[in-house]
């Protein structure tokens, strides 16, 4: 045997030789075709595992408190335990080296200090780099726990102007450090190479070991998540086509609304009954886990939060929408039309929403479902005031963006709104309750391919063009866009909810009878009301030009503001006095 | 068991030593003393050795026959007579020693029925025209592609045609009938002009070259889905095989192929082993030929070269020569099937009739011919590169060109290292480097 080659070097040239070539030392399931990043790109590896090496020559385990410790067992066990001193073929610490930090830490390993580090329970004590020491003990001397210690490891830097200098302690049986820290000076390893291809100080296997495999066949319970963080707990049903709004959502709000379990069993149409609160509710209702196995690939393809079908289609473009023929043109439309609907649809839904009745003191024996409804369409007007509101904010921030120093906020209501496709028709402002023909007419003003809805449009086709480099711009268009569906689907669920408290005499009980109060009489609202908007003035001019702490301090005062705008509004609304936003006399 | 220095062989190039596992045909690059080291080891540690290098697995070939292969190919020997008197013929000038006669349409039409039959949609079969001379059954020949053809339409069915001809009765309206039904074409030439006629003479004597040429002409120029090819049978007296090679590729043949004659019917013109070592240095005279054209990027259609260089990248590895008697049959023309065109009318080889398709004496033809129950093959590295060996000639005359085999496959293992390594691309390979 003495002739034995110690090592055979053997490159596969065929392709039998290199289909069936396995590398010495790797497990099957290093293959990538036999691993799980095959399915699941992203969990091919785990990441802790890199952090492992993360100083030359050492290799740790990050330990957890343990859940139910043996009494006799080794105290504070926690923390970054050193397994053991790896340095002979660690490519960072090649034994030829001219780098003194490199013969400094190999003369240590050899030395005394492998020595020591030999004998006993070794934990990282503290780490430093940039001048900063991070220690890793709560203010009573316990050990953190190794997640913990890991996730202050992932925050240190690779790279040559970044030394680490880190404290390894030796802890006794009672968990108590019975000796002098060992300091070892050097650098954290970089994980990747230029290349992309893992330091090869890591061995076959090192950077799966911990990874369960819970997509063998019980991956719908898997308590790791792996398999959850994949897949969907609750999704809307799939939507007809010709039900569907263009965004590809449902146009009936219950629809919308309903939200499904994705792993029922029953996938007929009749199972698509609203998920219960809880896993353990919808358990019996869910496909089992030997059915999982069979059924898997039937699990429809979730988009969007929707179940699709066969062919997933991207929200469709409005048709005929053309860009803005300048970029002039798009900033006089935001200036003079889009940011002051904005500020009129923000305060006719404000005012809306100070007419409904308060839930507390509704007439519950004559309406017992008044209360729960009043909640629901009070919290769904102000969302979508708050949307518009949000609206008014992109609508500056892509002007000021825009216009840099010409800028100058637009927060003075328009006067008339415009509604429907095409040019549509105009309607003047007004302040009035939610009652069913103002919900009717909101509905028309949020309905998708209406006025407002294309008006986005156009600034998203003219910022999508090559030309326009800063994509944050054209994100922020595509946003204030997306976002009117939900208003709409908002007012459809408002309207379906209130109708059964239309009784045709009188004021419906949901609503409280308000009508536009003079100045006089809500002049605090209206000092709020002011000071909101300079405030906001104030805010948006700072942003502009970049001072953003200036600008936070005025956005932190109006919301305050605001705050005190709903307490006066509402005792106005008990009183019959609705806020005045805009003089009536025009209307 | 077999012996392990049976299992690897060592060859050498300019790029360092190689080694072959024969298990799988698998080819690789290996440290420079690594086959002095091997052959210094008592047999436990060549057992550790191959251990180590993953080679003591489940082997890719065992002793287990194949059985109940479908039937894919057929060779009809359409017409059992030939115009031609060619002296080493293995059907004895067509007629394979018994009465010469023609196959009928019956036996024709049920050889398709039988390869239809066994062909599931989506598969391939092939029908090969022989003889004797195929083209004295024209009309067979006709009638049957044609039926072929549109049986293999109807059931979604690949087919490919091919004749193996002398060329002599070639016409031109033959050449628009082939690329019509993309046939390949075969035509026998034995050498150039003279080299040729004392080979493959008429039955008055005179020399067919000419005639061929002139003949075959047509095809070559049409050929587009149709492709022709020469096949030249060695002999000792048409040795010159580079010339031979460069002359028919200069023609535009789309490919030519050598096989030396091992084994006639009268002993006429058989190789000797003196002869078969001569044919080697031929053979490496026309392969480093095919080298030369493929480093400059162009083809070269030496097809023994051709098809060597992809077996071996593929690692083409079989426990048989040919598929005789596995899914290849010959069908005499009496309908009678036997293992391949050359046993047509030899019991040795007679396996049933084409109608009740292979019998049970497939089942111990295959058993039998497996390379494992051949001897020596069982102790020689080249076995699944051969398999053993043409079973026709294996069976009448013996193995007398196991060394030209080995030393033709040693060339060509070398050449695969050479070509691989500068010219992946010509193994549809472009990622892999050169070493």
């Amino acid at each position: 045997m003495s002739d034995k080659p110690e090592q055979i070097r053997i490159k596969p040239r065929n392709l039998t030789a290199r289909a069936a070539y396995k590398v010495t030392g790797n497990p099957d399931n290093t293959r990538l075709d036999g691993s799980v990043g095959n399915c699941f790109p992203g969990l091919e590896m785990d990441v802790r595992d890199l952090d492992r090496r993360f100083f030359p020559g050492l290799v740790f385990n990050a330990v957890r408190v343990p859940l139910s410790p043996f009494p006799e067992a080794p105290k504070n066990t926690q923390g970054f335990h050193l397994v053991f001193v790896d340095y002979f073929y660690d490519p960072m610490l090649p034994d030829d080296s001219s780098d003194d930090w490199i013969q400094t830490l190999l003369s240590a390993y050899r030395g005394d200090i492998g020595a020591k580090l030999s004998s006993g329970r070794w934990f990282l004590a503290w780490v430093e780099q940039g001048g900063r020491r991070i220690d890793f003990h709560d203010d009573d001397g316990t050990p953190y726990d190794g997640m913990l210690v890991w996730r202050f490891i992932r925050s240190l830097e690779c790279g040559d102007d970044n030394p680490v200098t880190i404290a390894l302690e030796r802890r006794n049986h009672e968990g108590v450090v019975d000796t002098e820290p060992v300091k070892l000076q050097g650098y954290r390893r970089q994980y990747r190479t230029e290349a992309g291809v893992f330091d090869t100080a890591y061995d076959p296997g090192e950077l799966t070991q911990s990874l369960c495999n819970p997509w063998s066949h019980d991956f719908r319970d898997c308590g790791c998540h792996y398999w959850p963080s994949n897949h969907p707990d609750v999704v809307t049903a799939e939507v007809p086509h010709d039900d569907r709004l263009p965004t590809g959502a449902p146009d009936d709000p219950v629809v919308a609304e309903t939200y499904l379990d994705w792993l029922r069993s029953d996938k007929s149409p009749s199972g698509n009954v609203a998920a219960l609160n809880t896993v353990e509710q919808n358990r019996p209702f869910q496909i089992d886990h030997y059915e999982v196995n069979q059924m898997w690939s039937d699990l429809p393809i979730v988009v969007e939060g929707r179940e699709t079908g066969e062919v997933y289609e991207a929200d469709t473009d409005l048709p005929d929408v053309e860009p803005y023929e300048s970029v002039a043109a798009m900033v006089q439309d935001l200036q003079t039309r889009l940011a002051p609907m904005e500020m009129t649809l923000s305060l006719q839904y404000l005012y809306a929403y100070f007419s409904l009745a308060d839930p507390e003191t509704v007439d519950s024996t004559r309406w017992p479902t008044l209360k729960d409804d009043l909640i629901f369409a009070r919290r769904a007007v102000l969302e979508v005031a708050i949307g518009e509101m949000t609206h008014m904010r992109w609508a500056n921030q892509l002007l000021w963006s825009l216009q840099g120093k010409e800028y100058k906020p637009i927060l003075k209501p328009a006067l008339a709104l415009r509604i429907g496709a095409g040019p549509g028709k105009v309607i003047p402002r007004s302040l009035r309750p939610l009652t069913r023909e103002a919900i009717d007419d909101f509905i028309e003003i949020e309905r998708p391919g209406g006025f407002i809805d294309r008006a986005y449009a156009q600034c998203v086709a003219t910022l999508e063009q090559k030309t326009f480099t800063d994509r944050r711009l054209y994100a922020l268009a595509v946003r204030i866009d997306t976002d009117g569906d939900e208003h709409y689907l908002r007012f459809r669920q408002m309207k379906e909810v209130l109708a059964k408290y239309e009784t045709k005499e009188g004021t419906p009980a949901y609503l409280r009878p308000i009508q536009v109060g003079s100045e006089a009489q809500a002049k605090d609202a209206l000092a709020l009301f002011h000071s909101v908007t300079t405030g906001l003035s104030s805010a948006y001019e700072h942003e502009a030009q970049n001072h953003f702490a200036e600008a936070q301090a005025f956005i932190q005062q109006v919301r305050d503001t605001m705050k005190s705008l709903r307490i006066s509004g509402e005792a106005l609304a008990e009183k019959g006095i609705g806020i005045p936003f805009w003089p009536e006399v025009e209307a | 068991m077999t012996a392990l220095s049976a299992q690897v062989h060592f060859f050498e190039t300019a790029h360092g030593q190689h080694m072959l596992a024969v298990d799988g045909s698998r080819v690789f690059d290996v440290a420079s003393a690594t086959a002095a080291e091997f052959a210094g080891m008592n047999s436990d540690d060549q057992q550790e050795f191959l251990a180590r290098l993953g080679l003591n697995e489940a082997p890719y070939i065992d002793d287990t026959p194949p059985t109940g292969m479908p039937v894919r190919s057929l060779s009809l020997a359409v017409a059992q007579k030939c115009n031609l008197a060619c002296t080493y013929c293995y059907a004895s000038q067509g007629a394979f020693g018994g009465p010469a006669r023609n196959m009928e349409w019956d036996v024709a039409k049920a050889s398709v029925d039988r390869l239809i039959s066994d062909a599931e949609p989506g598969a391939r079969i092939n029908l090969a025209f022989l003889g004797g001379e195929p083209l004295i059954n024209r009309k067979l020949i006709h009638d049957t592609t044609v039926y072929a053809a549109n049986e293999a339409k109807l059931k979604g069915v690949e087919v490919g045609f091919s004749i193996t001809t002398n060329g002599t009765l070639l016409r031109q309206d033959d050449a628009s009938f082939f690329e019509e039904h993309s046939f390949a074409v075969t035509v026998s030439l034995d050498g150039i002009g003279e080299a040729h006629d004392r080979l493959r003479p008429n039955r008055g004597g005179r020399g067919s070259y000419d005639t061929i040429l002139r003949k075959v002409q047509p095809l070559l120029d049409h050929q587009h889905r149709m492709q022709v090819g020469a096949r030249v049978t060695v002999t000792p007296r048409n040795m010159d095989l580079p010339g031979t090679l460069q002359h028919f590729v200069d023609l535009g043949f789309h490919s030519v192929g050598f096989s030396p004659m091992l084994a006639s019917p009268n002993g006429r013109d058989q190789m000797s082993s003196d002869d078969m070592n001569g044919m080697l240095a031929q053979m490496i005279g026309c392969g480093q030929l095919f080298e030369r054209a493929v480093l400059a990027g162009r083809r070269f259609p030496f097809s023994n070269m051709a098809a060597a260089m992809q077996e071996i990248h593929r690692g083409t590895h079989r426990p048989y020569a040919c598929g005789a008697g596995g899914g290849y049959f010959g069908v005499s023309a009496d309908g009678d099937l036997f293992a391949c065109h050359r046993f047509v009318e030899d019991d040795v080889g007679a396996m049933g009739t084409v109608r009740d398709g292979p019998d049970a004496r497939r089942d111990a033809w295959l058993a039998d011919r497996h390379v494992h129950k051949q001897s020596p093959c069982n102790t020689c590295w080249a076995r699944y590169m051969c398999g053993g060996g043409c079973h026709h000639e294996v069976i009448h005359r013996g193995r007398p060109a196991c060394d030209y085999i080995r030393g033709w496959l040693e060339y060509c293992l070398q050449a695969y290292v050479r070509l691989s390594g500068v010219r992946p691309d010509f193994f549809g390979d472009p990622a892999a480097q050169s070493s």
